[in-house]
């Protein structure tokens, strides 16, 4: 149990997320891309330890590849 | 602001405040100790192979060989062209076949790319680490009019086309699915289309109506 209060309110929250948004679509295209990819290599990684299938991640052979693209920040 | 000059402001060497966490800020601008120094996001992607570069340069190569006319990217990549980044399986590439046609035949597509080394893979065709859809129009006004419109860009040092923000929500509007309608929300959110276009391109093709009960409700 926490008696900690959020100095910030619902609609400051909203706000916040709201220009953070609009901040992720104005970066260039390129890194979008990366996190494209990243999110492909997520969700690959859930269902496969979920036991479902599903597509595999671009460029998933280049094993290289992938790795810079999971550590990229 | 140099990174210098904010270091040795961090340490209050221009007035700046000299508590632990300016030190360590300070450290790591510096690069000299307390972690990887902070790198700029431009540094970052030359490091990168590039996602969607050799795709589109083949791609390009088959429109130089006469198969395919105008290929532009369209579908989720193209809004996230314009607005923040969603999930996607594919790249949906739409273009014109040189001889128009009644019946489309995608044959001479595959077949020039599986002779280049790239795999079929149900509906899509993995070219050079991404998979790809080829979509032509057929029947279909409103993708006629966003291929005529689309814009022309540079996608990793690569030439070529990709729909205007307001055609590609309008596309997705036709297509109707759930998760198109999904995608056109998060879309907006994080970008704001022009409202007059987009209006005249629904009003066109009658999805005004349609538009209005599924985003402004």
């Amino acid at each position: 149990m926490t008696n900690y209060q959020s100095v910030r309110s619902n609609e400051e929250i909203y706000k916040g997320k709201a220009e953070a948004r609009k901040k992720r679509a104005a970066e260039p295209f390129e890194r979008k891309l990366l996190a494209l990819v990243r999110m492909q290599m997520m969700d690959y990684s859930i269902a496969r330890s979920a036991g479902r299938t599903t597509r595999r991640p671009w460029h998933s052979e280049d094993k290289d590849r992938m790795k810079k693209y999971a550590n990229a920040r | 602001m140099k990174r210098s000059t904010k270091a040795a402001k961090l340490l209050g060497k221009l007035g700046g405040e000299t508590k632990s966490a300016a030190r360590a800020n300070a450290s790591r601008l510096n690069g000299t100790k307390g972690g990887r120094p902070r790198r700029r996001a431009e540094e970052l992607l030359e490091e990168i192979p590039p996602i969607l570069g050799p795709t589109l340069e083949l791609i390009n190569q088959l429109e130089l060989e006469g198969i395919i006319q105008k290929p532009t990217i369209g579908g989720s990549v193209a809004i996230m062209y314009y607005a923040q980044p969603v999930k996607t399986d594919d790249l949906d590439m739409f273009c014109y076949m040189p001889n128009r046609t009644l019946l489309i035949d995608l044959g001479p597509i595959y077949k020039r790319l599986e002779e280049l080394g790239c795999k079929i893979k149900d509906l899509y065709i993995n070219i050079r680490g991404v998979d790809v859809q080829f979509l032509v129009p057929a029947n279909q006004p409103l993708v006629e009019e966003a291929l005529e419109n689309a814009a022309a860009v540079t996608i990793e040092n690569v030439k070529t086309h990709v729909f205007e923000y307001e055609y590609a929500l309008a596309v997705k509007a036709e297509a109707g699915r759930a998760k198109d309608w999904a995608h056109i929300l998060t879309a907006l959110e994080s970008a704001d289309p022009n409202k007059e276009k987009l209006d005249a391109i629904l009003t066109k093709y009658g999805l005004l109506e349609k538009w209005r009960r599924k985003i402004e409700e």
